[in-house]
C-alpha cells in the first residue's frame, strides 16, 4: 500500500500491518475509565486521545471536546477509527516523536489513558519511558489536563505471574518496555516524573485491572490508608480477583493483597496507576459493579462511605437481577463479616464462629424488605450490628429464609475451602455438611440425618443446601467468574490440592491402621468372650454330668424316698391306703 | 476408633446426645479426650494412628497438642456436660438437702498406683470438712483393702463408680451417671490434685476445695510441668475455700462449655452418619 493510499492523517512511525485494538492487547477501555474521563476532563478543550482507546472512552472525550484527535500508531486502527468516528474526529496514525517533529498547535487536553507503551513504533527511537513522557509534554499546553496512566512492574499480579517476563507481553515488545530503569513503579516517582515535565499537583488513582479494563480505581491515598475488609481494599481484591482469570498466577492474587492492604501498600501494588494533571479530581473510588456496566463511586462521609451507583439497566441473570436501587446511599466504613468469619475460622474459635454466625442469622431475617443475595464478603459490620454492603444482586423471586442463608455460606464455603485458608473442621464435614452446619448456626433449624445405605448415599444436608448453592452459583455466573475457574487453579492452590489429596491419602491409610486396630481389639474382646463361655459349658457339662451320677445314686434314692416320707401327713391314714392297695393287688394276682 | 473413647462411658453419653444406640455406641472417627490435663488431654506418649483426629474438650488442649506437632483437633466439650443436659434430674436433692464432702483421692490407673501417707490426709480431711465425708475410690484403689480399708476406719464412707474399661472390656456405661448423682447429693467436692472430678463436681453445683498431700503416681511423667505449674496456672482452683464464681467460669472453660454443640452437628463432627 502506498501512502497515498492512506485514507487517514499520518506522521512518522506508523506500523502496518499491525493493530493495538485486535491484537494480543486490546485498547484501554471500560466504564470505570469512561466515568473518570468524564469527570475530570474540561468542557470544550482541543484534545488529543493518544494511544489505543476503545470506542467507548473516544465517545467519553468527544463528548466533552471541542475538538478531538486521536494518534493511533497503526495504520488500520486508525482507518477504523475514521470509519468509526468520522468528521467527530480526526485520527492521525504514526509515533508520538512523529506527532513532536509534526509541530502542530499543543493540547489543552491529553489523554493517555493506555499509557506511554504503545505510542512508538518500531522505526521510533529508542525512548525511554521519560523521553516519551517528554514528547507527551511538548503537545500539550503548559496548563494542560493530563490523563496519564502506567502499568506497575511491581503489581501484585506481575510478581505473582507464572511466566517468565520474555512470556508475558505480546509483540510490541521489540525493545524491554518494562525493564526500562526510568519507568515509575510507584506513585511517588510518577508524580514525580509529572513534576519533572512541569504538571503539580497530579493525583494518583492505584488502578486494578483486568487486561486493558480498569475495574476499579481508588485514589492513592486512600488506597494506602485501605485495609483488609473495608470498601476500597474490598473492591480492589474484587478487581483483581477477576484478573486471575487471565493471568496465570503462582498464588492466589487475594491473599496478597490483603496483606499488602495491612501493611499499608495497597496502593503500591495496583496493576497500574491513572494519574490525572491539571483538574480536581470528583470521587475517591471508582469501581465496576461486577456483572454489570454500571459504576460505582465512593467518598469518604464520617466514619464510612456515601456511594452512588450510575448506569447498568435492570439485568437478570438466571435467579438473579441487578438492582442499583438495591445499594445504600451510605455504607458503613467497617470489616466485612466474612473477614471476621475467616479470622475466627482461622483461630479455630467454633463458639466465637458460631455466636457470629447466629447474629448474622438474626440480622438476615431483620431484613425483610431486601431481596438483596446475602454474601457474608459484602455485609459490613455496623457497630453490634451488620449492614449490606454494595452489591446490587437480587433475587429475583421471593426465596425463603432458610435459602438465602444458605446461599450467603455457600458462598463462603466456597472460599474458605476453596482457597485452602484454615478452619477447624474435620475433612469428612466439608462440603454441604459443613454448609448445614454453619445453617443451624445461624438459626435454621437442623436437618435430620438419614441412615447412609452406601458409601455413596448423599447426606440429607445436599437437599437441605441445594437452593442456596444454585443462589451462590447464580451469583458467580452474574459476577463473571468462569465456571471452570477452579479447573486453572494458582500454582500453590495446585500444589495444595495436590497435598491435600496426598494427606487425605495418609490419613486414609491411618484411618484403616486405626480401624485395622480397632478390629484387633474386637477379636480380641471376642477371643476372650468365646474363651469364656467355653469354660462356662465345660462347667455345665460337668455339673450336667454330676447331677446324672448323683440322680443314679442310692443316697439319691433314699434322699427322695425320705422326702417323700417327709410330705406324708398322716401316716395312720397313709398306712390304710397302702394296705388297701396291697390287698387288691394281692386279690389280683391270686384270683 | 480407639478404646479409650469408651473409658468411663463417655463415647456412650455422646452417642446418647447424638440420638443413637448409647448400648453400643457407633465408631467415633478419632481420639476423644477422657481426662483433664495440663497438656493437650492425652498422656505424654499416647500414641495416634496417622491423622488422626483429636477431640478436645476446650481449646487448651488444642493449642498445647498444636505445639507439640499435633493437627486436626476439633474441640467439643467435655461428654459430662452433655450428660448434666441429657439427666437434669439424676440424682438431684433440694438444695437445702445437699450435705457432707465427696472426697476424690487422686487415683491411679491400671499402669501405676498412687504412692502416699493416706493416714495424715484422713486427718487433715477431718480437720478440714464439717459434714460427713464420702470418700471416691477408684477401682485401682478400691480394690486394695489396705487403702479402702483406712478411709472405712476413718469413718467414711467409702464408694467406688466402677471400671472405666480396658479394650471395649469391662466398661461401666453407667460410671459418670453414678458419679454425677453421688456429685447431686453433695455439698462440697473436694481431692488432692486438680483433676476431673473436682472439675465435674463444681458443674453439678457443688462448692470445691483442694488440699492434701497430691501423692505421687508410679511412673508419673513430668513432662508437662506437673503440680507447680497447675500452681501457676489455676490458683484459683486450689485450697481449702475456693472462690465459687472464679472457679465455675475456670470449670466452664476447662471442660469446654463454650463447645457444646448441637446433636446433628456433634453426628457430624464425629461422621456418625447411620450406616444401615
Amino acid at each position: 500500500m502506498s501512502d497515498n493510499q492512506l485514507a487517514v492523517e499520518v506522521v512518522r512511525g506508523e506500523m502496518q500491518p499491525w493493530s493495538d485494538y485486535s491484537g494480543k492487547r486490546g485498547a484501554a477501555q471500560g466504564p470505570v475509565l469512561r466515568a473518570l474521563l468524564t469527570d475530570v476532563l474540561p468542557d470544550a478543550a482541543r484534545t488529543l486521545i493518544l494511544g489505543p482507546h476503545a470506542a467507548d472512552l473516544v465517545e467519553a472525550v468527544i463528548a466533552k471536546a471541542a475538538e478531538t484527535t486521536v494518534l493511533v500508531r497503526s495504520v488500520s486502527d486508525a482507518g477504523e477509527l475514521t470509519e468509526q468516528f468520522g468528521d467527530k474526529l480526526q485520527v492521525v496514525a504514526g509515533a508520538l516523536d512523529g506527532l513532536v517533529d509534526d509541530s502542530r498547535p499543543r493540547y489543552d487536553v491529553v489523554v493517555a489513558a493506555d499509557g506511554l507503551d504503545r505510542v512508538i513504533g518500531y522505526d521510533s527511537d529508542d525512548l525511554n519511558w521519560q523521553q516519551r513522557l517528554d514528547a507527551l509534554a511538548a503537545v500539550a499546553s503548559p496548563e494542560a489536563v493530563l490523563v496519564l496512566g502506567v502499568e506497575n512492574e511491581f503489581s501484585l499480579t506481575n510478581l505473582l505471574d507464572r511466566r517468565p517476563a520474555d512470556q508475558r507481553h505480546g509483540d510490541d515488545e521489540w525493545r524491554p518496555l518494562h525493564e526500562d530503569p526510568t519507568r515509575p513503579v510507584s506513585v511517588e516517582q510518577l508524580t514525580s516524573s509529572l513534576e519533572r515535565v512541569g504538571r503539580t499537583g497530579a493525583v494518583a488513582y492505584a488502578s486494578f485491572a483486568v487486561k486493558e479494563t480498569p475495574l476499579t480505581l481508588v485514589s492513592a491515598d486512600v488506597a494506602a490508608a485501605a485495609r483488609p475488609g473495608q470498601l476500597p481494599a474490598r473492591l480492589a481484591v474484587e478487581a483483581l480477583e477477576a484478573s486471575a482469570a487471565v493471568v496465570p498466577l503462582l498464588a492466589p492474587v487475594a491473599e496478597g493483597a490483603e496483606s499488602a492492604a495491612r501493611a499499608g501498600l495497597l496502593a503500591s501494588t495496583p496493576s497500574g496507576w491513572i494519574a490525572v494533571a491539571g483538574a480536581a479530581a470528583k470521587h475517591a473510588i471508582y469501581a465496576q459493579t461486577p456483572g454489570a456496566e454500571a459504576v460505582l463511586t465512593a467518598d469518604a462521609e464520617g466514619d464510612g462511605w456515601s456511594v452512588t451507583v450510575a448506569g447498568g439497566g435492570a439485568e437478570t441473570a438466571g435467579d438473579l437481577k441487578f438492582d442499583a436501587e438495591a445499594v445504600p446511599a451510605t455504607v458503613p466504613g467497617g470489616v466485612t463479616a466474612e473477614t471476621l468469619l475467616l479470622r475466627l475460622a482461622a483461630a479455630e474459635d467454633v463458639p466465637g464462629f458460631r455466636d457470629l454466625a447466629a447474629r448474622l442469622g438474626d440480622w438476615a431475617r431483620s431484613q425483610t424488605s431486601s431481596q438483596v443475595l446475602l454474601r457474608w464478603d459484602d455485609v459490613v459490620v455496623d457497630g453490634d450490628g451488620f449492614a449490606f454492603g454494595v452489591s446490587a444482586w437480587a433475587t429475583v423471586g421471593e426465596e425463603t429464609e432458610k435459602d438465602r442463608l444458605a446461599a450467603a455460606w455457600a458462598r463462603f464455603h466456597e472460599r474458605l475451602i476453596g482457597a485452602h485458608r484454615r478452619h477447624p473442621w474435620p475433612p469428612w464435614m466439608v462440603g454441604d455438611d459443613l454448609v448445614s452446619a454453619w445453617l443451624a448456626m445461624s438459626g435454621i433449624e437442623s436437618i435430620k440425618q438419614t441412615p447412609a445405605a452406601g458409601p455413596d448415599t448423599p447426606s440429607a444436608s445436599v437437599a437441605e443446601v441445594a437452593r442456596g448453592k444454585e443462589l451462590a452459583a447464580a451469583l458467580n455466573v452474574a459476577l463473571g467468574i468462569p465456571a471452570d475457574a477452579s479447573q486453572t487453579p494458582d500454582v500453590r492452590t495446585a500444589l495444595a490440592e495436590a497435598d491435600e489429596a496426598r494427606k487425605e491419602n495418609f490419613e486414609l491409610k491411618g484411618q484403616i491402621f486405626g480401624l485395622e486396630r480397632t478390629l484387633g481389639f474386637r477379636d480380641k474382646a471376642l477371643k476372650t468372650r468365646e474363651t469364656r463361655i467355653r469354660e462356662m459349658r465345660t462347667q455345665v457339662q460337668k455339673a450336667n454330668a454330676e447331677r446324672t451320677k448323683l440322680k443314679n445314686s442310692r443316697a439319691y434314692s433314699a434322699v427322695k424316698l425320705i422326702r417323700k416320707a417327709a410330705q406324708i401327713r398322716n401316716p395312720r391314714k397313709f398306712a390304710g391306703k397302702v394296705k388297701r392297695r396291697v390287698k387288691r393287688q394281692l386279690k389280683n394276682k391270686l384270683g | 476408633m480407639h478404646h479409650h473413647n469408651h473409658y468411663y462411658g463417655q463415647a456412650h453419653i455422646l452417642a446418647r446426645y447424638a440420638g443413637l444406640d448409647d448400648q453400643y455406641p457407633p465408631r467415633l472417627r478419632g481420639y476423644l479426650q477422657h481426662g483433664w490435663n495440663i497438656a493437650d488431654g492425652w498422656n505424654p506418649v499416647h500414641e495416634f494412628y496417622d491423622g488422626a483426629w483429636r477431640f478436645t474438650w476446650s481449646d487448651a488442649p488444642r493449642r498445647r497438642g498444636h505445639a507439640l506437632g499435633r493437627r486436626n483437633y476439633h474441640s467439643i466439650g467435655a461428654p459430662f456436660l452433655y450428660l448434666l443436659d441429657l439427666e437434669p434430674e439424676l440424682g438431684a436433692v433440694p438444695e437445702e438437702e445437699r450435705e457432707g464432702t465427696l472426697w476424690f483421692l487422686f487415683h491411679g490407673w491400671e499402669g501405676g498406683k498412687i504412692q502416699g501417707d493416706h493416714k495424715k490426709l484422713i486427718d487433715e480431711i477431718r480437720e478440714t470438712e464439717d459434714g460427713p465425708v464420702t470418700f471416691s475410690l477408684y477401682y485401682t484403689e478400691y480394690d486394695r483393702p489396705e487403702v479402702r480399708k483406712s478411709y472405712e476406719d476413718a469413718g467414711f464412707r467409702v464408694v467406688s463408680f466402677g471400671r472405666r474399661g480396658f479394650s471395649y472390656e469391662g466398661t461401666d456405661p453407667r460410671f459418670l451417671y453414678k458419679q454425677l448423682a453421688e456429685l447431686r447429693k453433695h455439698k462440697r467436692v473436694a481431692a488432692n490434685r486438680l483433676s476431673t472430678a473436682i472439675f465435674y463436681g463444681i458443674a453439678a453445683g457443688c462448692e470445691a476445695a483442694v488440699y492434701g498431700d497430691p501423692m505421687e503416681m508410679e511412673g508419673e511423667n513430668p513432662l508437662f510441668g506437673g503440680q507447680r505449674r497447675i500452681e501457676r496456672l489455676w490458683p484459683e482452683m486450689l485450697g481449702k475455700e475456693l472462690d465459687p464464681e472464679a472457679a465455675k467460669a475456670t470449670t466452664d472453660l476447662e471442660l469446654g462449655v463454650p463447645w457444646m454443640m448441637p446433636p446433628e452437628e456433634l453426628r457430624m463432627v464425629f461422621d456418625w452418619r447411620e450406616r444401615v
